[in-house]
């Protein structure tokens, strides 16, 4: 959902809701597929949607290690762990408990994920808090406040926009100057990075008075905004989802 | 104090939180493990906690998590950012409120981020529906460890220097002496209204 996702999802312009709809299906449906054939059809349509909607390779890669690193590494980790002691312990315990049911799990896993990067990288931050707008609007009917939380959002959003960049890169290069090229004694690092940090905080905080103004005077409407819309490229999506759920349906029933 | 301007102290830590994780990259970690980060976001919900009230370091945390799932890693890595970042702010506000005569910031730190990765790998293991993943705990512990002591050194000595300028006493003493002009100007406004009363 950054700019570029923003710009990528105005030119795509498929309804948030409809998208989210389709999203949902599309991350529920592995979880009743017993035809092998069923998953590769949904990871060709995968690939078709990641094509169709651009998304940035680099992106993916990005939130594809974090799900390895935090999934896949314990998980791959644990099975070396229980080779070893099962080779020097013989206990049955230990011995090797993965099966194809463990890898198709991990495949749903991917689609949930993998589903969710491409909707969030597609969809702009306004239409979602727009739509979780009015998602909450019983809640909003009982007295909770969750329009002034959700302005809360935008306006972290807003500022990150607007100064994130900036910041960001004054603070790489302050890092650089305290880390160094050599690795210096992380003593020594924790002291400057610290004295970075707390600059930033004492700097950030001098706009407080900037940022409170800007919190009572703007209006949610003009931070998000959701309006349900029709377009031909809607059908188009849910046409080809209809084509998806039919080809599996087929496959299900052994006929492919 | 007034909401808007609690709004706009969340709005800045959060933020400040997010491009603090940025950081992370320039730093060298000091156990190269797979699924090790320094968490130095964690500082933010450090001087939250200090600073703040209960409800608001759960909510920074929260919309932290939220913010930067949607923005980079999806809905999947919330479950474990979320459940993690709760969980372990809940853990260091007590530690803080309750017991800080037994734990120094940099043992709190420390707990958090035990607290933190123990969350996260059962989430993980309650999500393949496997036990096998629990074998990387113990390198987890011993990286949360490291981890946490260098994330509290840096929130100790940030915590210290917030404090020694005043940033929130500030913001608290700028609302009291707004509070107070505003209600001076009220009494003047009565005073005036009961002098033209007379008058009349």
């Amino acid at each position: 959902m950054n700019s570029e996702g923003a710009n990528k999802a105005e030119s795509t312009q498929i309804d948030g809701v409809i998208k989210l709809i389709l999203a949902i299906l599309l991350m529920v449906m592995p979880f009743y597929f017993q035809n092998a054939f069923s998953f590769a059809l949904l990871g060709f349509y995968m690939i078709l949607i990641t094509w169709i909607l651009r998304v940035n390779l680099r992106t993916l890669m990005l939130s594809g290690a974090s799900f390895a690193i935090i999934v896949l590494v314990p998980y791959l980790f644990g099975l070396v762990m229980n080779a070893i002691f099962y080779y020097f312990f013989k206990n049955p315990l230990f011995a090797y408990q993965g099966s194809s049911a463990i890898f198709l799990r991990l495949f749903k896993l991917f689609v949930i994920w993998y589903i969710s990067i491409l909707y969030f990288h597609t969809t702009p931050m306004k239409t979602f808090i727009g739509m979780l707008d009015r998602f909450f609007y019983p809640l909003k009917r009982l007295g909770l406040p969750t329009s002034d939380y959700l302005k809360v959002i935008m306006c972290i959003v807003v500022q990150l926009k607007e100064t994130g960049t900036e910041v960001k890169k004054s603070l790489g290069e302050k890092m650089r100057a305290v880390v160094g090229e050599e690795k210096r004694k992380l003593k020594i690092n924790v002291k400057g990075i610290s004295q970075i940090i707390v600059t930033l905080i004492v700097d950030s905080f001098e706009k407080i008075d900037k940022i409170q103004e800007y919190v009572e005077t703007v209006r949610p409407e003009d931070l998000y905004d959701y309006h349900f819309k029709f377009t031909w490229k809607d059908g188009v999506a849910i046409l080809s989802f209809l084509i998806l759920v039919a080809l599996i349906w087929i496959a299900e029933k052994g006929m492919l | 104090m007034n909401r808007n301007k609690r709004f706009a102290i969340i709005i800045i830590l959060v933020t400040n939180a997010i491009i603090i994780s940025f950081l992370e990259s320039f730093i060298p970690v000091p156990i190269p493990v797979p699924g090790i980060k320094l968490g130095l976001g964690n500082i933010i919900t450090m001087i939250a906690i200090a600073f703040l009230g209960f409800k608001d370091v759960l909510f920074i945390v929260a919309v932290r998590c939220f913010v930067v799932a949607i923005l980079t890693r999806g809905v999947m890595m919330l479950a474990f950012s979320l459940s993690g970042g709760i969980l372990s702010a809940i853990v260091m506000w007590a530690l803080y409120k309750k017991l800080s005569k037994y734990f120094s910031i940099k043992g709190i730190s420390i707990a958090g981020a035990i607290v933190h990765n123990i969350t996260q790998i059962t989430v993980a293991s309650f999500l393949l529906g496997q036990l096998v993943v629990l074998y990387y705990l113990p390198i987890l512990l011993v990286s949360a460890v490291v981890t946490g002591l260098i994330t509290g050194s840096i929130g100790e000595l940030a915590i210290n220097e917030v404090r020694k300028k005043n940033i929130f006493e500030k913001t608290h003493h700028q609302e009291d002496v707004e509070n107070q002009v505003c209600s001076q100007a009220e009494e003047a406004r009565a005073e005036g209204d009961q002098d033209e009363g007379f008058e009349k």
